[in-house]
Formats: C-alpha cells, structure tokens, sequence
C-alpha cells in the first residue's frame, strides 16, 4: 500500500473530532508559514467534464509533484480565482495552500529535481476574469487545458448537473433554455468582480464546448509557451503518451503512471443523448472546432 | 357553568373571546343552532344539565379570555407526547411552552381551569346528533374509538379550524382541515384536488406532501384528513430553501409559452374580474383596479416563460419541512394551482424566508426576494424578461388573494398585509416589467 493510500485508510477511520482537530492544526501552521510557500507551478484549468479530475490524480502520482498541502486532505483546487475567493482571502491565503520552500528543497535534494505544485479547477479557463487574476498573482504558472469533443462535453456537463440534483430540464430543453439562463450573466460579472455566477458555470452546456475564445483569452494574458492544450481524447486513449508529454512542458522528468483508470464520470455516463440534440450541436460546434483548429493549428478529430 | 350556545332557543352569552367564539361557530355552529349540540364552558366540564351528554372535552389553554389552544381531555401521558409533537417544527419559545404544558398535563391536570364540553341531547339518538361532529366523525374515519385533537385558536382573515389527531396513546394519526364559509369552503377544495392530483403520481422522491386519508362534506362543510407528517420533520429555517430539484421534481417544468396563456394567470384574471363586478369589493376597490392595471401588462406581455405543472401557491417555512431521510414535505395546499408560471414557489419562499411579508416595503421585499430566487429561476430557464414576467404574475396573485381576503370580510382588519403594502407590491412588479421591456428593445 502507497503512503498516500495508508493516509487516505487512517484518515477514514479517524473520528471527526480529531480530524477537525487535524484541520483546524494544519491550516493555522499553513497560514504561519505561508510566507515561505510559492503560488503554484501549473493549473489544470479546464474544461469540465473533459478529464481534469482524472489528470489531476495521474500527475499527483508523480514524485516531483505536489498537490494541495497537506495532502492527506485530497483537495482538487483551492478555488482561490473564484470572485468571492479572489475578493475576500488573501494571497497569504491561497499560498498557504501549498508546499513550503523547505520541503521543496528537501525534496529537490532527494529527487535531483525541482518539485513542482500545482491545483486543478475547470472553473479558470471559463470565467473570462480569472486569466487576469492568475497573471496577477502568478505570472509565470503553466496552465493545461484539456479539450474534448463538445458535443460529448456538453452531454456530460448535462449529465453531473442531472445527478446533482439542480437540472429540472431536458437536455433539448436545457439547451433551448440556455441563453435565457445565461443572459445578463457575462455583464453581471464584468461589473461586479466579487460576484460568483453558479449559473454561469452550471448551465453552460453549450457555450462552454466554444473552446477558442477561452484559449484566446489565456494567450491574452501569458505566452502560448505557458499554455498547453490537449486533446481529452488523447488522454483517455492513450494516458502515459499524453502524461509524459505533459512532464516534458512542465520540466519533470517522465514516469510510469501505476494505473490509468478514469476518475469522475458522471453515474449516468451510460446513458445516451438524443440524436436530435446531438445533431444540432454537431452543426453548432462545427465552424467553431473548424476555428479551434485553425488557431491551434492542430487536428481535433471532432 | 357558562352556556355558549344551546339548542334553538336557547342563550348566547359568549365565552369572552371573540376567537373562541368564531372557533366553536367554525367547528360546531350548524349543530348547534339545530339543536343537536351544545357547548359548555365549566371548570371540569364532566357535568352537565340534565337532558344532555358529554361526547367530548377539550381543554381551553391558556385561558378562555386569551385561548391559543383546544387540547382533547385524554390520558395524561397521552396528552404530554401530544403537546410535545413535532418539536422540528416550532420555534425555540413555542418549544419551551409546549414542554412546559406537557409536564402539566403528564404530572397534574393542566393550568387551564376551563373544559369546553360537547354535549348532545339524551332525547335524540346519539349517532343522529352526531352525524357531523367533526371530533366523532374523524374517529370514525381513523378507526380509532376516540382521540386527543389539538386545535389552535387561529386569528387570521381565512381562518378555519385544523386539528392535529393523536390516539388515546399520544401517537399521531392525522390532520383535519375543515371549512366553514365560502371563502374556506374553496381553500379546503382546492388543498383537496392539489393533495390528490400529487398522489396520483407527479410526487418525487425528494419532496412529497402528506397523503389524503378521507375527504367529503361533515353537514355541508368540506373538511380533508390527511396522514400525519413524520414525528422527525424539522422545520425548514430562514433562507434553507426547498431545493431546485425537489421543487421541479414535484412540479415540473411541462412547456413554455406566455403567461397569459397559462391556466393559473387565466383563472387569476377571471377572479380579479369577479371581484370587480362583484360589488363586494369596496374595500379592496384600489387595489383590484391596480392588480387588473398589471394584468394587461402580464397580459401583452410576449415573453415566453417556462410553465410547471403546478405552484404550491404559499411555499414558506412553516408550510415546509424535512425529515431525517432528507425527504422535503409540504402541506398547506390551499393556495396551490395547475399550469403556472414556474419559479413562482422560489420567489414567494425568498419573499418570506425571514419571516411573514412585512406591512411596509413590500415593493422593495419583492425585488430582494426576485434577486434571491434569481438562480432557481434560472435553473427553471427563466432569463431576465422572463423573470420580472413571472414577478409580475405572483404580484397579482398576493393582490388578489388579499383584496379577495378583504372583499369577503368587508375590509382590511385583521391583514397581514395592508392595502397600502400590497400597492406597493403591484407598483415593484410594474416597474420591474417595464425596466426589462426597456432593457430588451434596447
């Protein structure tokens, strides 16, 4: 059994108490060090339903990367970009979250490498605001972008919200409603910066699968030599190809993945969408994709 | 002994509580003016002349002069587990006082020195005098041989008398609702057809309403008897909503269309229509000109909105609770209608999450709670043009709802919500329409 599996069996059979206890401890000598831990290397920055999750916990096997401190807690992401985060916790905060510059060193010492850090939150490549932020805070993080077949994005994004309990509609419904949904949110988040739309980042379905102006918008922002996008096909397909490419952008050295499986898909993944959605967004998406490809100038294959 | 009301012929002389008074009209006045009751308020209540028999006593708490309950006299430790009921639902206060009066009732006999008595002539066949007491017939009906009811003294303008029913062991085993006049008489047939209509299948999961366990007329009164809600349910508190998926998985959402053409907006004008023709509604003349003003602008209005299947039609916490499984109930029905516009349950909720709509800043209450039921609405599909539609609709349902309350007690005394409040309310819902008409053609 790995470390990490050990923590994870201790922790779930330790009583809360002493777990809150574990929290409340760790946080409070998070923030009094905060000073000496660095913002993260890299994001994985989206998109949703395209495999973040799923990247997250094959690169968090990697000896020379850290996730989240402290790791037994398993955290994806920090959600610090988020405009409620972003506007009341500070950065000592969100740096508070990561490895402090002595372990890294100590680490470097035993690897023969820099350790890097990172968190994965699918929100940051969508909510036009956050680019800024990151360059703000971080201006040398990498970010990942996986990009998956709209369609079948859009599908699953249905699908998690479906199993959430906060879909009322039918997917040919929700995507007739999704304007309406929409509407009013892009300016609501452009003049309120601490304003967080759940709505925006909830019923997306369709508008979210236009991947352009979301790569565009991190270009904007950082050097294309910081961003690398990926096919979320490619990495279902052929997982070690697409990890070892990634350790190739971030300066890590490659390494065996010790196991490939999916993570996150939705309970409903079985299920099929209907045909006359399905065509719709086929015809929707394809000047979009056609665009996608020209400006990455790669083959998406959709 | 004080006599209330005897049989024909008999003397009024009134208990001293004008809401006693309108409570024992409410559950008992056609029996008695026919003679086939009669009431008595007395210190035991176990006597009574001769020529009459006790059926049933209820204690009068705190006092006739200031009653707030009717407690069945039944076995001590009954009575407590009764008293104490449903703890989840009331507040902290109420708690308190419940206890209090449940550790009267479990070790000696209650603070309150008045029974009210329920007697029926030696004369007459007792099943006879009997055919429509309601206290009889909903035994009858739970097939218990007797029961402890617990009936609130109630103080509103649509007042009607309901009864929690605990067996002679305390356990509860239904909820009566029984109307007295016109006005009533359509709540209680309304809650009646909602209540079913879910039972025949549109109930989810996650929200469902108590089931129906008898319904019909007691004389000419309706009255619905409906199972008990689960003794673990806790009153949903402050802005805990009911959640976006129990409510569309109760009423989902069926088509879009405008709201004009939706049945409830519909049946909602030809209501306001009555009301002003009717000539009954002197008191509320104002404010049903200004709601039928809104409801040609509900009425031109070109926004297509999604439709649920139904509105509960006065979602508020204390209509609204949760038991340990995580099961939403609602109960409270009255108001409920088919073919709404839908969200209208998410923005009645907001309006009253902090408690009952205020008698002032309503207008401003009504753009709070329309910003607080914002992401429900959404979820329903409702963009902003949509919305302030809807806004608009649930508007003229609170303003004719109370100018429907004031037209039938010839006035505003005893509202909630004053004439001046519900104005401002349809003044809000004008303005928010018109803001969003402006804001598309631009």
């Amino acid at each position: 059994m790995s470390r990490m599996a050990q923590l994870a069996s201790l922790k779930s059979r330790a009583p809360r108490w002493l777990l809150d206890t574990a929290d409340v401890t760790s946080r409070g000598a998070a923030l009094a060090t905060a000073a000496n831990r660095p913002v993260p290397d890299f994001l994985i920055i989206g998109t949703k339903r395209g495999g973040t999750t799923s990247l997250f916990k094959y690169l968090a096997q990697h000896p020379g990367v850290l996730a989240l401190y402290p790791q037994p807690r398993d955290k994806k992401s920090t959600d610090y970009y988020f405009s409620h985060k972003f506007n009341t916790q500070s950065e000592r905060w969100y740096r508070s979250h990561f490895h402090t510059e002595a372990y890294r060193r100590l680490l470097h010492s035993r690897l023969g490498y820099r350790p890097l850090s990172f968190e994965a939150s699918p929100y940051y490549v969508w909510d036009p605001r956050i680019a800024a932020r990151v360059r703000q805070v971080a201006p040398g993080t990498k970010a990942i972008l996986l990009v998956r077949d709209p369609v079948k994005r859009a599908w699953s994004h249905y699908q998690e919200r479906v199993q959430n309990g906060v879909e009322p509609l039918d997917f040919e419904d929700a995507l007739a409603a999704e304007d309406d949904r929409l509407a009013g949110e892009p300016e609501r988040m452009a003049d309120d910066p601490s304003y967080h739309s759940t709505t925006w980042d909830w019923y997306s379905y369709r508008r979210r699968g236009v991947y352009l102006p979301q790569v565009q918008r991190w270009h904007a922002c950082f050097p294309a030599t910081q961003l690398l996008v990926l096919r979320s096909e490619d990495l279902y397909r052929h997982t070690q190809a697409v990890v070892d490419e990634i350790c190739d952008f971030l300066g890590l050295p490659r390494r065996e993945l010790s196991t490939t499986r999916g993570y996150n898909s939705t309970l409903r993944s079985g299920d099929e969408p209907p045909q006359r959605a399905v065509r719709a967004l086929r015809e929707y998406y394809r000047p979009h994709n056609a665009a996608l490809e020209d400006y990455l100038r790669m083959s998406l294959g959709w | 002994m004080t006599t209330l009301l005897t049989a024909a012929g008999g003397t009024t002389t009134g208990s001293g509580s004008e809401h006693l008074d309108r409570l024992i009209h409410q559950l008992w006045g056609t029996d008695l003016a026919a003679g086939l009751l009669r009431i008595d308020l007395s210190g035991g209540g176990r006597k009574t002349d001769p020529g009459w028999e006790v059926q049933h006593r209820l204690r009068v708490l705190p006092s006739t002069s200031s009653p707030h309950l009717l407690v069945g006299v039944g076995p001590r430790p009954a009575t407590a587990r009764a008293l104490t009921a449903y703890r989840g639902l009331r507040s902290r206060r109420r708690r308190v006082a419940r206890v209090v009066l449940a550790l009267h009732a479990a070790t000696r006999a209650l603070p309150s020195r008045r029974v009210l008595s329920v007697a029926t002539p030696t004369d007459r066949p007792t099943h006879e005098a009997l055919h429509s007491e309601p206290l009889t017939q909903f035994a009858v009906l739970l097939d218990e041989p007797s029961l402890i009811p617990l009936c609130g003294v109630r103080r509103g303008p649509n007042a009607k008398p309901t009864l929690q029913l605990f067996t002679t062991e305390g356990r509860a085993v239904g909820y009566a609702k029984l109307a007295w006049n016109p006005l009533t008489e359509g709540m209680v047939l309304a809650e009646t057809a909602a209540v079913r209509c879910l039972a025949d299948g549109s109930e989810s999961s996650a929200a469902r309403s108590p089931r129906v366990l008898g319904a019909g007329r007691l004389g000419n009164r309706p009255y619905l008897l409906t199972e008990p809600l689960p003794r673990d349910i806790v009153q949903l508190r402050g802005r805990q909503a009911v959640s976006t998926g129990a409510l569309a998985g109760l009423f989902p959402v069926i088509r879009r269309d405008t709201a004009a053409r939706t049945g409830q907006v519909a049946r909602l004008m030809g209501r306001l229509h009555r009301l002003a023709v009717s000539g009954r509604s002197h008191a509320a003349a104002e404010v049903v000109a200004a709601a039928r003003y809104l409801g040609e602008d509900v009425r031109s209005a070109t926004a297509v909105v999604p439709v649920a299947s139904r509105w509960h039609g006065d979602m508020v916490p204390w209509n609204a609770g949760r038991d340990r499984a995580g099961t939403t109930w609602l109960w409270d029905w009255e108001y409920s209608e088919p073919d709404a516009p839908a969200g209208m349950d998410a923005l009645h909720w907001h309006l009253n999450a902090i408690g009952p709509m205020p008698a002032t800043g309503t207008g401003r209450q009504l753009r709070d709670g329309a910003e607080r039921a914002r992401p429900v609405l959404q979820a329903l599909g409702a963009g902003p043009q949509q919305r302030a539609v809807i806004a608009a609709v649930y508007a003229l349902t609170i303003a004719e709802r109370n100018a429907a309350l004031a037209a039938a007690q010839v006035g505003w005394r005893h509202h909630e919500l004053p004439a001046e409040a519900v104005l401002d309310l349809l003044a809000s819902a004008r303005t928010l329409l018109q803001r969003e008409r402006k804001s598309s053609a631009t």
